[in-house]
């Protein structure tokens, strides 16, 4: 079936593709500065801000599903945008989901890196910005890993997909909910063969951390 | 010699954990002089190279700096920015062999053009100039070891403090390490500080030697290379 | 037991099945799904009996041997619900088929179950019968239950096809309105099928053939006629011996 190209594959597979790469770089745009500057900062509530985004770690899909949805239905302050059962739903609900994630992981790396280094990147006259961009820099395969790695968690999701998009053929339906609505109609095949595609991306994406990370140690 | 010492220290106090670290009621580092900072491991020597770089603040006490203290913001900088300091145990950054010696004229506002000619004189004086492209990674040890000093050297800064520089230093590049130095204070009068327990540095390098030990000045003594201690006559 | 997640939304099994558990003292597993699923476990002899709405799947099931005694036991009937703003200007049709029609014509939104239900197939049917393709970005097939459907229609103030008992079980918390109904074609019949023990030798037929049998029995059928919900009668007895 994937061989022969059926047509509902290649809509299902894209806009899963689309709608987890979308909130992989918007989360990354407000989680990876904002676990730079964590790793860089000196607050003294630093280890609980931490400790917090490890719990959101945490958070099941379903959970973060619901919220949004009282967020955006009809009833809610995001009502009058109509983005229920639409990709901007999904996109925002995966977002919310990984920014933790992103958070955590960037500013674990950014901690990792040797303290010599933004130490000597201050003596070459660099201010106290620059060093820290520095130290990001140094760090940026770990950062890269911490995208991929959240690429691969939303990728894989049903609780968003399936509460904030509704499933709606060739709109809102990914590879996910397509096997949840498959299995549900009795049609064993398509839901295997999207099965396979998804751990075919899941192979990609680990063998992606692999490499980054022989490179990186 | 300059009137201003380079550094004015005063009542500095620094204390980790609970340990006092350094304890150094005066002490004054005259400019245009190679000094030495002996002492034994734990004796406070790199510390006090990390409170003169102002990379640490200490707990309490005075540093001057050309006769300026350093206080926040901008004047924090312009001050650091005197300041050289190579670590004991250098990392160069994960960027090619050029990227890293023009590093610090970037990171000081002279643009790519202007730092080009600074860069090129560098690589070729340490004889980098056929790996300027290579990633630091690929490096030889030799090779990492030039990096390290002509990144801290393109700067010319009026200061340049070395921490331990034998212990990343192969026997074989000290000479020319010690020639550089060397340079640097005849041709621009930069102020050294060399914190080392190597006597053949101290003996052949250094106008003074400070002692510490446990974190208080033992003694200071001006050496033979000392202008104090000249007759009149050239160094050989 | 397998039986169609408009059925289980009603709330039906969960009111008249305590009555038999107590008589047989079994319990009954009620398995929601949608009619596809729910006769494909039957044939895979997964489940002792279903309930089903969809005569033509179900024909083709005893046909093939997958079921016998089934007995149609109540009726009800579909509605096509919409917003009360109604676009599309189907209030009061008594076609079902025009109406759908008419929908297709203006273009506004319709939610679709598209999971080869019992609903779906009728729905499928009135499309055909209207001469309309519903395709379209108006057109929003989510693969998903009653509910689901009820919801997203609300949502997105959509036109769908619905079974009045899950309509009428819901009716208080959507903005929707019913714009057609009693059109015969719009008629849902509701049969028991139990699953082959010549098939199945592993079925428990006996407990699966009271259970069938049960249904039909007059006190029983009462009380399907007299279950409401919110007010409503979702469900008429019709009982008559099925072939």
């Amino acid at each position: 079936m994937i061989l022969t190209g059926d047509p509902e594959i290649f809509t299902v597979v894209f806009a899963s593709l689309r709608f987890s790469l979308c909130s992989t770089v918007l989360a990354a745009a407000i989680a990876l500065p904002a676990g730079v500057a964590l790793a860089c900062s000196h607050l003294r509530c630093r280890r609980l801000i931490e400790d917090l985004l490890k719990t959101l770690l945490a958070l099941p899909t379903v959970v973060v599903g619901l919220f949004v949805y009282t967020l955006v239905c009809s009833q809610g302050p995001l009502g009058p945008f109509h983005l229920l059962f639409t990709p901007g739903a999904i996109i925002l609900g995966q977002t919310i989901l990984i920014v933790p994630l992103i958070a955590a992981l960037s500013c674990s790396a950014v901690s990792t890196v040797n303290p010599v280094v933004r130490e000597t990147a201050l003596t070459l006259g660099a201010s106290g910005f620059r060093a820290d961009l520095t130290v990001a820099l140094e760090a940026r395969s770990a950062l890269l890993m911490a995208c991929i790695t959240a690429f691969g968690r939303v990728i894989g999701e049903v609780g968003i997909s399936l509460l904030l998009g509704g499933n709606i053929l060739g709109f809102t339906r990914t590879i996910t909910t397509a096997i949840a609505l498959q299995t549900s109609k009795g049609e064993f095949a398509l839901g295997l063969a999207l099965g396979i595609i998804l751990l075919g991306v899941a192979f990609i994406v680990n063998l992606a951390l692999r490499l980054l990370e022989g490179r990186n140690g | 010699m300059n009137l201003e010492p380079a550094y004015r220290i005063r009542s500095l106090v620094h204390a980790y954990h609970g340990r006092t670290v350094l304890d150094i009621p005066e002490l004054d580092i005259p400019a245009g002089e190679i000094c030495a900072i002996a002492g034994p491991n734990g004796s406070g020597k790199s510390t006090l190279l990390q409170i003169l770089a102002l990379l640490l603040t200490p707990v309490s006490g005075s540093v001057l700096l050309n006769s300026a203290e350093s206080v926040r913001g901008a004047q924090a900088l312009r001050l650091r920015r005197q300041v050289t300091l190579v670590h004991q145990k250098p990392v160069l950054f994960s960027a090619t062999v050029r990227n890293n010696i023009s590093y610090g004229p970037r990171a000081t506002g002279r643009g790519r053009n202007g730092a080009r000619e600074m860069v090129e004189t560098m690589l070729a004086r340490l004889e980098l100039t056929a790996v300027a492209d290579r990633h630091a990674r690929k490096l030889s040890g030799g090779e990492a070891q030039r990096v390290v000093l002509a990144r801290a050297l393109v700067l010319e800064t009026p200061i340049l403090l070395l921490d331990e520089p034998t212990s990343f230093l192969d026997d074989g590049i000290l000479p020319l390490v010690l020639n550089l130095l060397r340079e640097a204070n005849q041709f621009r009068a930069a102020t050294i500080l060399i914190a080392t327990h190597d006597l053949k540095i101290v003996a052949s390098l250094a106008h003074r030697a400070v002692r510490l030990d446990a974190g208080k000045v033992a003694e200071v003594v001006a050496c033979a290379k000392s202008p104090d201690a000249r007759t009149g006559g050239q160094d050989d | 037991m397998a039986t169609t997640t408009s059925v289980q939304d009603s709330g039906l099994m969960d009111y008249l099945l305590p009555n038999f558990e107590k008589t047989c003292r079994c319990k009954v597993d009620v398995i929601a799904v949608g009619t596809g699923q729910a006769l494909k476990l039957a044939a895979n002899g997964d489940v002792d009996l279903v309930v089903v709405h969809d005569p033509q799947s179900e024909k083709k099931f005893v046909d093939d041997g997958f079921g016998i005694g089934r007995r149609t036991f109540m009726v009800n009937d579909f509605v096509v619900v919409g917003p009360p703003a109604d676009p599309a200007r189907i209030r009061g049709l008594k076609n079902a088929a025009r109406a759908l029609a008419a929908i297709a014509k203006a273009g506004a939104p319709f939610v679709s179950r598209g999971d080869e239900s019992g609903t779906h197939v009728k729905e499928k049917a009135l499309w055909n019968a209207a001469g309309a393709k519903p395709d379209g970005s108006w057109y929003f097939e989510i693969g998903q239950g009653m509910g689901a459907v009820l919801t997203m229609a609300h949502e997105k103030q959509a036109y769908a096809l619905c079974d009045r008992a899950t309509y009428l079980s819901r009716r208080n918390a959507l903005r929707l309105d019913i714009l057609v109904e009693g059109d015969p074609e719009l008629l849902n019949s509701y049969s028991v099928i139990q699953v082959n023990p010549a098939r199945f030798p592993a079925v428990k037929a006996e407990l699966a053939g009271r259970l069938s049998g049960w249904f039909c029995t007059p006190e029983v059928q009462k009380l399907i006629g007299d279950y409401t919900v919110g007010g409503n009668r979702l469900f008429r007895p019709a009982c008559i011996a099925g072939k």
